[in-house]
């Protein structure tokens, strides 16, 4: 007897991305979030690292798919092969160029019984971003002036006549602002040789960033809106704050271009608004699929994805609620681990069952245990390393409250219930006084033992303020001023080879001026890796751009960078502790898998690397080290030797993985404070540590809160 | 000066400034509140004698009205409890949250 199917089965795709993340994890969350478990979620990925797609409790199976490049026939027949096993009935596609082959594929499907809500090839077309100056110009639609330029050679010219800063688009996807002729060649030939087709220059628009996602029904009328304003928006020009408006002027401008597009199903429209023309909004761009910030749409009561699942399985006219103004999101990470076993076997196999749970256990916090604060609380730009810190600390017994201290109201990690008890604002000054002025203040209001700050930047002023924090008995394990210094990139840069046989110091050259940079480049020849002294870093592979990369840096106030030959090979980093007497109390290394544009890492495994952990001991008793510190390593891939590339002052932002290893770093560290020895618990090796991005829900008046009072409280469950 | 007119004008807020005094209240119990453009996303952060005005002009109140408020519930002189009023209205003037519709009769 056949078995009866009660649960609807949706397929959805787009799960990679790292910190620009591709919209599929937002979308089958939101969907979670309305059906909960009577549907199921098939996840189509395109490679084992989907890091999106593997948090538990998201997806129901993941499915590796053939690239679209392998053609229409070719993904028609591994959908089927994949309904064959388990019926669908609807497929929702994330990624722009997915959205043509499924529409191309849509009367297939339907005839096997999968249902799909998509806009036809014309109108795809339109709105693709090279024709959409035109779609505007047809239809009166307020646009920047737009120039494609299909052959690269001729960015200079056109992007002259523009003027800078202008943004460069790829012709699918991607842009980036630029501010010099140098940059805007570099970029050109970046994004041309991604997606092809040239370039599009865009004179830049200062104003105020507003985007709206739309679900458009079979007859293009509209199904539902939810209009939100970008509030901050990331080096990346990735909008990761945001809150839900309702301007009517608008929604009115919305509706009058989405009439112009016969669309059905998803899209998101992207405006500009300039602050001494409101009410005047410029069409930046339309994607023919959910944005990554939908998750908003189902905080706001307005749950867009729910919306065109129903609608795709029974079109009818529906009473849609409005979103609420004034719900906002804020874009975190969440981290996680998996047996390596699972993603072996997803790659064997080309489909897996997703984890049921990924260790995360919450432990009730024992009345009388320590109370922590943490600095480096956000995913803003990078991911810094208090997140990970508060993710070790926040499942252990001993720890009593956790406080994370900020700089900003759109400090992610302060938005984040489930890692702080209470979020207090740092001032923003190399003023010491103020600085122990605060820390006394948190001491006084809610009880505080230990400071672990996370942030280079930050470790210096720490290190002055230690003596005044002994006396109202906050502890810090840091090192000294001096040895702070020996480890700096300059002083690694000056390091001679000497007695260190685990590893070497790739060869590298001080710059100040043009002079410098030519002789380093002729030197050193390509490629390279530019440094800032305290920090960013970029590859380059010719003269032009490292010229531009040395321009943008001085730019942003690097009087002097490091120009150090690029080594290629496997890169590892090394987590460790020293106590007070530069005891080294426990080290954990691992090999980076998924590292993101900013060279963060958001997959990693564990590693031993004997050789090399045997001499850290005396190389850091040698520095007089003390706390937590971090040494990044690349494996030469010929000469098979690890050369240092970085020490870190503090731990590494993937830190939250040493506790699902069982060797909770911070947690050594703050017991050591105290003289306490970490007990050793059952050791996990064979874990994969991954990491995705994550809104949480914030009602907006909570940034204006934290930005005039200083200070949040999360209630704790 | 838009503001400055006659005495008896009725100031209003836009239907688009939302006003919210819960989360501030639940923190410290001070007063004030958080002004919302649902407009644009901005937020204005007040003090509790900013809070007193928004809430009469939420519901429209003339000049002589607000300073009256403010007299007598703060220890203010009326011309400096003028002078905040004035500034205030700017302020909403210029973010577009004011509307001063019709004269009281």
């Amino acid at each position: 007897m056949r078995k009866k199917k009660s649960k609807i089965r949706v397929a959805v795709s787009g799960f990679s991305g790292l910190d620009n993340p591709e919209p599929g994890n937002a979308v089958a969350r939101t969907l979670r979030y309305d059906f909960g478990n009577s549907i199921e979620i098939e996840g189509l990925t395109y490679d084992v690292w989907s890091s999106g797609a593997w948090p538990s409790g998201l997806i129901d199976r993941l499915h590796l798919m053939p690239p679209l490049s392998s053609g229409d026939q070719t993904t028609l027949n591994r959908i089927l092969e994949i309904h064959a096993k388990r019926p669908i009935d609807a497929i929702i596609p994330c990624l722009d160029l997915e959205v043509e082959t499924y529409s191309r594929l849509s009367r297939q499907l339907e005839r096997n019984g999968i249902k799909t809500l998509l806009p036809n090839q014309e109108d795809l077309d339109a709105v693709k971003k090279i024709f959409l100056p035109y779609f505007c110009y047809r239809n009166d639609i307020l646009t920047p002036n737009t120039i494609h330029v299909p052959n690269i050679a001729n960015v200079p010219f056109y992007a002259d006549q523009i003027g800078y800063p202008l943004i460069v688009k790829g012709t699918v996807a991607d842009s980036k602002k630029v501010h010099s002729r140098e940059s805007v060649i570099y970029e050109a030939s970046r994004l041309n040789a991604k997606w092809g087709g040239g370039v599009l220059l865009q004179p830049f628009i200062e104003g105020d960033e507003y985007v709206v996602a739309v679900v458009c029904r079979q007859d293009n009328s509209i199904l539902g809106m939810t209009p939100v304003r970008k509030l901050g928006i990331n080096e990346r020009g990735k909008g990761v704050v945001g809150s839900v408006i309702e301007d009517p002027q608008l929604e009115k401008h919305a509706r009058t271009i989405i009439k112009k597009l016969h669309w059905r199903g998803p899209l998101e429209l992207e405006f500009i608004s300039q602050q001494q023309e409101a009410g005047r909004f410029y069409l930046i761009e339309i994607n023919c699929r959910f944005p990554n910030w939908i998750v908003v749409s189902e905080f706001a009561g307005c749950n867009l994805p729910g919306l065109l699942l129903r609608e795709i399985l029974e079109p009818r006219r529906r009473r849609i609620p409005k979103p609420r103004a004034g719900t906002a999101y804020v874009r975190d990470t969440y981290e996680f681990s998996l047996p390596a076993d699972l993603i072996d076997k997803f790659g064997r196999f080309g489909e897996i069952s997703a984890p049921l749970s990924n260790n995360h256990k919450r432990i009730k916090s024992t009345k009388n245990g320590y109370k922590i604060a943490v600095t480096g609380i956000s995913s803003f730009d990078v991911v810094m390393p208090g997140l990970g810190v508060a993710r070790a600390l926040r499942n252990e017994a001993e720890i009593e409250k956790l406080y994370g201290l900020g700089y900003g109201p759109y400090d992610s990690g302060a938005h984040n219930p489930s890692l702080f008890d209470s979020i207090y604002r740092l001032p923003d000054t190399d003023n010491e006084a103020d600085l122990t002025k605060c820390i006394k203040q948190i001491k006084e209001n809610l009880g505080l033992d230990v400071i672990l700050p996370c942030l280079d930047h930050e470790i210096e002023k720490f290190i002055r303020i230690e003596d005044n924090l002994k006396k109202i008995d906050v502890k810090m394990l840091l090192p000294s001023l001096k040895t702070y210094e020996n480890r700096s990139k300059k002083h690694l840069h000056n390091m001679k080879q000497k007695n260190w046989t685990a590893f070497r110091i790739p060869e590298s050259m001080m710059v100040n001026n043009d002079s410098q940079l030519s002789r380093s480049l002729k030197t050193l020849g390509f490629p390279l890796v530019i440094k800032g002294i305290n920090g960013g870093s970029e590859k380059v592979y010719n003269y032009q751009h490292a010229h531009a990369v040395w321009l943008e840096m001085k730019n942003n106030g690097h009087e002097e960078i490091i120009v150090q030959k690029f080594i290629a090979g496997d890169e590892f980093t090394v987590a460790g502790v020293c106590d007070h007497n530069s005891n080294l109390l426990q080290v954990v290394g691992v090999k980076k898998l998924l590292q993101c544009e900013k060279g963060n890492t958001w997959g990693a495994i564990k590693v031993s690397l004997p050789g090399l952990t045997e001499n850290l001991a005396p190389y850091l008793s040698k520095l007089q080290w003390k706390g937590p510190f971090e040494l990044e390593f690349i494996r030469d891939i010929t000469k098979e030797t690890l050369n240092l590339i970085e020490i870190n002052p503090r731990f590494p932002a993937w830190i939250g993985f040493t506790s699902d290893l069982g060797v909770n770093l911070p947690l050594t560290t703050v017991l050591s404070l105290f003289g306490i020895d970490t007990l050793p618990k059952e050791r996990k090796e064979d874990l994969i540590f991954l990491r995705t991005c994550h809104e949480y829900k914030v009602e907006a008046e909570r940034f204006a809160l934290y930005a005039s009072r200083g200070i949040l409280h999360h209630e704790q469950s | 000066m838009k503001t400055q007119k006659k005495k008896n004008t009725i100031w209003k807020l836009h239907v688009r400034a939302r006003l919210d005094s819960s989360a501030v209240n639940g923190t410290n119990g001070n007063g004030g509140g958080i002004l919302f453009d649902t407009y644009t996303a901005a937020l204005l952060t007040c003090n509790s004698s900013a809070w007193t005005l928004l809430k009469l002009l939420s519901s429209g109140s003339t000049l002589q009205k607000l300073s009256l408020a403010l007299i007598n519930e703060y220890e203010v002189s009326k011309k400096d409890a003028d002078q905040d009023i004035q500034n205030l209205l700017k302020q909403l003037e210029y973010m577009g949250l004011i509307d001063s519709a019709k004269e009281e009769k």
